[in-house]
């Protein structure tokens, strides 16, 4: 049973990071790459309990308006979610089943196609009114099915869909609906709290950043790989980790395997240029995991710099990260940042990339990256089934055209490649896996 | 040095009003990868200790107990 209701009597203002997501949703919309959608995929054993997937969907879909509102600026420029206008309803529900397996629904033919079509579907539409998440059954197998949630990166991100994943499996977590924030401060104000992380972009043009984006193409579908390593791979990866930059620093390991891997086809690109990276990494602003709040996005963009000589090896890449992060809140960016995105919130979603654009010539970023940790932590099944596994796949705009992520489930890594097409060519994407397959230490699996 | 790190990780790197104890299991109660780097931060700007990677194990970062007996140890200040 879900516990909280969010308020649905007057429009629910969105968070500033939202407003950093709703400029990434805006880019690709006007550029013809279809809508930011995430995807999260949990194997299940079993069979399907559909009456209480369906008895849920419903229960959620009624308790929570902000899964159905639409999102539209008011006179006071902000964005909102129009709670206020939702008719309840549940969050659909649609069946699927591979082929050869007797089971409700539309057969498919494969899991990862069927996948890719979700991430370039246009079924969630922020702008109207309607499912902002949608749940799908697929029957892969009497014994195995595929729960995946389809979901708008504007509505929420990893944390708060782990949040939500906890709760459809029961586990007791302290929920926390949307965050409200307070009043932005006076834009003179902001600017000056703002100053220290303008000042840092400032320096990146000059570092002649590129990403996997083809200037003057434009960016087909989303696609995806995924590479689900076993056990034994796993703990080889966590065992060269250990070797290379300890046991605990997952974060800028794996952000240092991702940069080195997109370096790589950047500079066959342009084997004449050192080439630096920039990287776009998400920070909870919220410490406490469980303060942190269902639906909304709550992270500070954090942005780092690795110069071509903090690249040459993944020791060296690794422990530049971790020095740039320590600088990155020595200096106090992240409440800089935080405080730029409180001063671009009333601007139109168009805007927010605009800085970036002109600083660096078309660029945002090199890539994205995250390490959500362990999948959905304290919940081992879910609908009354055991999760074989568990892993997120996000779409991402182009530029920068790649995304890098990595997930684990029961001592079991997966990592989930997910690029635009056009960004990458069949020997590029050849090349980003062997090298993030000889920076881990470990072949990937075949899809 | 071992009730200031306690603090420390409760009020800055938790954040819960939870207490803890130095044989607290500190990966259970939330310690995660952000926040292990928020702690070596931490540490070397009020211990003036920087950690090696060889240092950076779940087990000597499990309790404020063992952090503040490897803190000890790379200042020179661990009783013999």
């Amino acid at each position: 049973m879900v516990p909280v209701e969010l308020p649905s009597a007057k429009p629910l203002r969105t968070s500033s990071s939202d407003g950093f997501l709703l400029g990434l949703e805006s880019l690709m919309r006007r550029t013809g790459q279809g809508r930011h959608v995430a995807t999260t995929v949990l194997e299940c054993a079993g069979a399907p309990d559909l009456a209480t997937i369906r008895r849920t969907a419903d229960e959620v879909g009624r308790q929570y308006p902000i899964l159905h509102a639409r999102n539209a600026r008011g006179g006071d420029w902000l964005a909102k979610w129009r709670t206020d206008e939702v008719s309840p309803a549940a969050v659909p529900v649609h069946v699927w089943h591979l082929p050869g397996v007797a089971a409700e629904g539309e057969e498919i033919s494969s899991l990862n196609e069927w996948l890719a079509l979700q991430l370039n579907s246009r079924e969630i539409d922020i702008y109207s009114a309607g499912p902002n998440l949608v749940f799908h059954v697929v029957v892969n197998s009497p014994t195995r099915w595929t729960f995946v949630l389809v979901w708008s990166h504007s509505l929420l991100d990893a944390v708060g869909m782990t949040k939500f994943l906890q709760l459809l499996a029961g586990v007791s977590v302290p929920v926390t609906g949307a965050a409200d924030e307070a009043p932005a401060s006076p834009i003179s104000q902001l600017y000056q709290q703002a100053k220290p992380m303008i000042e840092e972009m400032r320096r990146f043009p000059r570092w002649k950043i590129r990403s996997l984006h083809r200037k003057g193409t434009r960016p087909g579908e989303s696609r995806f790989l995924l590479a689900k390593f076993g056990p034994e791979a796993t703990a080889a990866i966590r065992a060269k980790m250990a070797q290379t930059a300890g046991e605990l620093l997952l974060l800028p390991y794996f952000a240092a395997c991702a940069a080195r891997a997109v370096q790589s086809v950047i500079a066959a690109r342009h084997p004449d240029e050192p080439v630096s990276i920039l990287l776009t990494l998400p920070v909870q602003r919220q410490s406490d995991p469980a303060k942190r709040p269902l639906f909304c996005n709550h992270m500070s963009p954090y942005t780092v710099l690795l110069e071509p000589g903090e690249l040459v090896d993944l020791k060296t890449s690794s422990k530049a990260l971790y020095r740039k992060y320590a600088d990155f809140m020595r200096r106090k960016l992240p409440a800089a940042m935080q405080a730029l995105m409180r001063m671009m919130e009333r601007c139109p979603s168009r805007f927010y990339n605009l800085p970036a654009f002109v600083y660096m010539r078309g660029e945002i970023c090199s890539l994205f990256h995250s390490h959500t940790g362990e999948f959905l932590p304290g919940a081992d099944s879910i609908f009354g089934s055991r999760i074989v596994n568990g892993y997120h796949v996000p779409s991402v705009s182009s530029p920068p055209g790649i995304g890098i992520f990595f997930s684990q489930h029961a001592d079991c890594l997966t990592m989930t490649l997910s690029w635009k097409e056009g960004c990458l060519s069949p020997l590029e994407l050849e090349l980003l896996k062997q090298t993030l397959s000889e920076d881990l230490g470990a072949e990937l699996p075949p899809p | 040095m071992e009730q200031d790190l306690i603090e420390l990780i409760r009020s800055e790197i938790l954040d819960t009003t939870e207490p803890l104890a130095p044989q607290s299991d500190l990966f259970a109660a939330g310690l995660d990868s952000m926040g292990i780097m928020q702690l070596l931060l931490a540490i070397e700007d009020r211990f003036g200790v920087a950690m090696d990677p060889a240092d950076l194990s779940r087990e000597n970062f499990s309790t404020a107990e063992k952090i503040a007996a490897l803190v000890a140890e790379k200042k020179g200040t661990a009783t013999p």
